[in-house]
C-alpha cells in the first residue's frame, strides 16, 4: 500500500506545492477563517477526485488490480491519501488557530474540514460505482447536505467538543465507506 | 516437468462473444503462442488468468494455485505487460519504481535497473515523452524486475518495430532458459509467434480451433493450390478450409505429408501461420 499511497501524492506534488503556500497565505490575509476553511475543504473534496482522473485517463486501474498488493490495498491506498490530506489540512489549520487574527475557535473551520471528509466518504464508494460522473458528485451532495446543516447546527450547540465528535463519527464512516468500496471493486471487471 | 497454466472448459461471455469451454495448457520451460483475429477471446483468457474479469464456468491454475483464490500469491509471481503502457504519464522511471517495488516481495532494484540501461531507457524523461518502443520495454523491466515465473503478455508486441520486437523476443528467449519459468505470449503478428513459441493455440470467435506445437503444426499442415475441377474430386474430410478465389482455390490439409501421397497432381507448399489463421478467418468449411 506504501507505493500506492506514493504514487498518489506523487501525481498530487505539483498541486500541492502551489495549494500549500496558497492556504497559508489565505489564513494569515484572508478577512475571517471561515474563508480559508472554505477554500481548504474544496481542495479536500478535489484532490483524490482528481486521483481518480489521473488513473481513468491512463488506465492505472488495469494495472494495479495485477499487482500482488491486492484490490483492498489499492482501496485503502486511497482512503489513507483522504485521511493524510485531510490531517496535513487540519495541521496547516490548527497552527493558523495561533495567529493573532484567528477567531478564538477553530470549530467551525475543522467541522467544515469533517463534513468535507463525510461528503467524500459518501463519494469515494460511488465513484468505484459508477466512475466520476457529474450526478455521482450530485447524489453525493443530497445525502450530505442534510449532514452538513446538522454539522453546523451541532458545532454551535456541543462548542469546543464539535470537531472531536465528528472526528469519531468520520472515522466511523471511513470504514464504512471503505469497506463499501472494498466490496465493489472485489467485483469489478476490467 | 510442472505446467505454469492449466485451463480447463473455461466460459466467459460479454454481450456479443462467448469464450466456450477453453483448454489449455503451459509447460513450464516453454513460450505458448496465443493467436487470433480482433475479437477472438485472447485477451479475455489473459484477464481471466490474472483475475481481472470473473469467468462463468471452468477452472484455472498457475504453477497449480487458483489465482481467485490464491490471488496474492499467484499474482507476485505474474509479470504483466499489456498493449498499452498503462503507468501514470507524469512519472519518471524512478517514480515507477518507488511505487511497484513496495508492491513486491522480491522486487530487484539492481535488476531493474539493470533492464533500463539494457533498454537504454532515460531515467530524467517524463513516462509520456516516451516512444511506444519505450514504453513497451520500460513495461517489460517492470514486469521482469521482481524476477516473476509467467510471464504475461498481451499483444505487448503490437506497434513495434521490427528491431524493438527482435530485442523484446530475445529476452523472451533468455526468460524461458529453466523449467520454472514460462511465457503466455498473445499476439496477432504471427511472425513472432513462429519465431518465439514452442506451442500455439489459436482462438477464433472464441473457440480453440488449432493447438499444439508449433513444429508439429509449421511440419503437418499444408496449403494446397487446385483448380475448381479438382476440388471436386476430393473426399469430405480431406480438406480442412478451401478459399475460391477467380482463378482456382487453395485448401488448408491437417498431414500435408499424406494428402501430397494420395493426390500427388495436387501443389502442397508448408503454411505460415499466417496463412493457416486466414483459412480459418476467411475460408469455408469442406
Amino acid at each position: 500500500m506504501k507505493g500506492l499511497v506514493y504514487k498518489d501524492l506523487r501525481l498530487l506534488r505539483g498541486t500541492l506545492l502551489i495549494y500549500i503556500p496558497l492556504i497559508i497565505l489565505l489564513y494569515l490575509f484572508a478577512p475571517n477563517s471561515t474563508f480559508a476553511s472554505s477554500f481548504t475543504s474544496v481542495m479536500l473534496l478535489v484532490l483524490p477526485t482528481s486521483c481518480f482522473g489521473v488513473d481513468e485517463v491512463c488506465g492505472w486501474d488495469k494495472y494495479a488490480a495485477t499487482l500482488p498488493a491486492g484490490r483492498k490495498a489499492v482501496v485503502g491506498a486511497r482512503y489513507v491519501l483522504v485521511l493524510l490530506l485531510l490531517g496535513g489540512i487540519m495541521a496547516l489549520t490548527a497552527l493558523a488557530s495561533l495567529l493573532p487574527q484567528a477567531s478564538r475557535t477553530m470549530n467551525g473551520p475543522f467541522a467544515s474540514l469533517i463534513s468535507t471528509l463525510a461528503f467524500i466518504m459518501v463519494e469515494l464508494p460511488l465513484i468505484y460505482q459508477f466512475g466520476r460522473k457529474l450526478w455521482t458528485y450530485l447524489i453525493s451532495a443530497l445525502v450530505c447536505a442534510p449532514l452538513i446543516f446538522l454539522a453546523i447546527f451541532l458545532t454551535d450547540l456541543a462548542g469546543a467538543m464539535a470537531w472531536p465528535i465528528f472526528l469519531v463519527l468520520a472515522a466511523v464512516g471511513c470504514i464504512i465507506s471503505y469497506q463499501i468500496s472494498c466490496s465493489i471493486v472485489a467485483k469489478s471487471e476490467y | 516437468m510442472r505446467n505454469a497454466i492449466e485451463i480447463k472448459g473455461l466460459c466467459k461471455s460479454f454481450p456479443g462473444f462467448v469464450l466456450d469451454h477453453l483448454d489449455l495448457t503451459l509447460p513450464g520451460g516453454t513460450i505458448l503462442g496465443l493467436i487470433g483475429d480482433n475479437g477472438a477471446g485472447k485477451s479475455t483468457t489473459i484477464k481471466c488468468i490474472l483475475d481481472l474479469v470473473h469467468p462463468e464456468c471452468g477452472s484455472i491454475s498457475v504453477w497449480g494455485k487458483d489465482p481467485h483464490i490464491q490471488n496474492k500469491e499467484v499474482l507476485s509471481q505474474i509479470g504483466v505487460v499489456f498493449d498499452e503502457c498503462l503507468f501514470p504519464g507524469e512519472f519518471r522511471t524512478q517514480d515507477l519504481e518507488k511505487t511497484l517495488a513496495p508492491c513486491y516481495k522480491d522486487w530487484d532494484s539492481a535488476l531493474f535497473a539493470h533492464y533500463l540501461e539494457k533498454f537504454s531507457l532515460p531515467r530524467d524523461k517524463k513516462i509520456k515523452e516516451f516512444s511506444r518502443g519505450m514504453k513497451m520495454k520500460l513495461s517489460l523491466a517492470a514486469a521482469l524486475a521482481h524476477r516473476p515465473r509467467l510471464l504475461l503478455l498481451d499483444e505487448a508486441t503490437a506497434g513495434l518495430d521490427p528491431v524493438v520486437r527482435s530485442e523484446i523476443l530475445d529476452e523472451f528467449l533468455d526468460f524461458v532458459k529453466d523449467e520454472d519459468h514460462a511465457i503466455l505470449l498473445s499476439s496477432h503478428i504471427t511472425s513472432d509467434i513462429e519465431q518465439a513459441a514452442d506451442y500455439v493455440v489459436y482462438l477464433h470467435g472464441g473457440k480453440v480451433v488449432l493447438s499444439g506445437t508449433k513444429d508439429d503444426i509449421l511440419d503437418s499442415y499444408g496449403r494446397v493450390g487446385c483448380t475448381a475441377r479438382q476440388l471436386e474430386t476430393l473426399e469430405p474430410g480431406e480438406a480442412l478450409r478451401v478459399r475460391r478465389g477467380e482463378f482456382g482455390c487453395e485448401l488448408l490439409v491437417a498431414d500435408r505429408g499424406d494428402f501430397a501421397r494420395k493426390h500427388p497432381d495436387f501443389v502442397v507448399d508448408k503454411p505460415t501461420l499466417d496463412e493457416i489463421m486466414v483459412f480459418f478467418g476467411r475460408g469455408d468449411a469442406l
